[in-house]
């Protein structure tokens, strides 16, 4: 099941399946990180086919991102048999206003617990999570140090994972 | 409440900022932490669970509503 060019990633893969499959293990495979694995390189060698910088960060890159999707798979899975059970309702029965409504109020939320973090940290936190540019990347561009930029980032995150759980507990 | 705060949140919110950089490459650090205990995989995709929350909404803002400063130009 190879592409022209995954040849390369594949003895990456070989190479590194040892630490791959402790990561995936370690990440909540647990005794299915083989499976895991080889469902994560079925998925690789159907993709069109990219430059790849460093092979090694890529397959861990897409093995975090694996398990992140089989997360949120399991969850919506889970929220269906609950629905079905009438034991809840779901994002699917509310109207698309209200929907709508929800989605721009955490908006202006999350908009407003980063602006209170001031406007430094705001810019820090969008680069770094909206823009996807490194925290190396940021230091450099601002000027800043290093740790710098990584205590932004924690105020920054911080406030928002405790947002998060105020506005899901409301 | 679904998100409990526990000890290791400080550490796993850590981890999972870590990861969002492009540039990680830790992973064996993530892996040997998240093998010392069983509580820190719960607490590392909480950490993860909320940083993708606010980056997904962030992402629905508007150009407008992007930058404040932009607005009163």
């Amino acid at each position: 099941m190879e592409t022209p060019g995954s040849g390369a990633l594949h003895a990456t893969l070989l190479a590194e399946r040892g630490r791959l499959l402790r990561f995936l293990a370690a990440r909540g495979a647990g005794d299915e990180a083989e499976d895991v694995l080889h469902d994560l390189w079925q998925k690789i060698a159907v993709a069109p086919e990219r430059p790849v910088a460093d092979p090694v960060s890529y397959l861990f890159r897409a093995a975090e991102n694996h398990m992140r999707d089989l997360r949120r798979a399991r969850i919506s899975r889970e929220k269906r048999q609950h629905d079905w059970h009438g034991l809840g309702s779901s994002p699917e029965d509310e109207p698309v206003g209200e929907r709508v409504f929800i989605a721009r109020e955490q908006l202006q939320q999350v908009q407003a617990a980063l602006a209170a973090l001031g406007s430094r940290v705001d810019h820090v936190f969008r680069r770094y999570r909206l823009d996807g540019v490194g925290q190396a990347d940021i230091a450099s561009e601002l000027g800043m140090s290093l740790s710098s930029v990584e205590k932004d980032l924690q105020k920054a995150y911080r406030t928002l994972a405790e947002l998060r759980i105020k506005l899901h507990t409301e | 409440m679904t998100t409990h705060p526990s000890i290791f949140s400080e550490a796993a919110r850590l981890w999972a900022m870590r990861v969002a950089d492009p540039s990680f490459d830790d992973w064996d650090g993530l892996t040997r932490w998240l093998e010392t205990s069983p509580a820190h995989l719960a607490a590392y995709e909480a950490a993860s669970d909320a940083d993708q929350w606010a980056a997904e909404i962030l992402a629905g803002e508007t150009r407008e509503e992007k930058d404040p400063r932009r607005r009163r130009n």
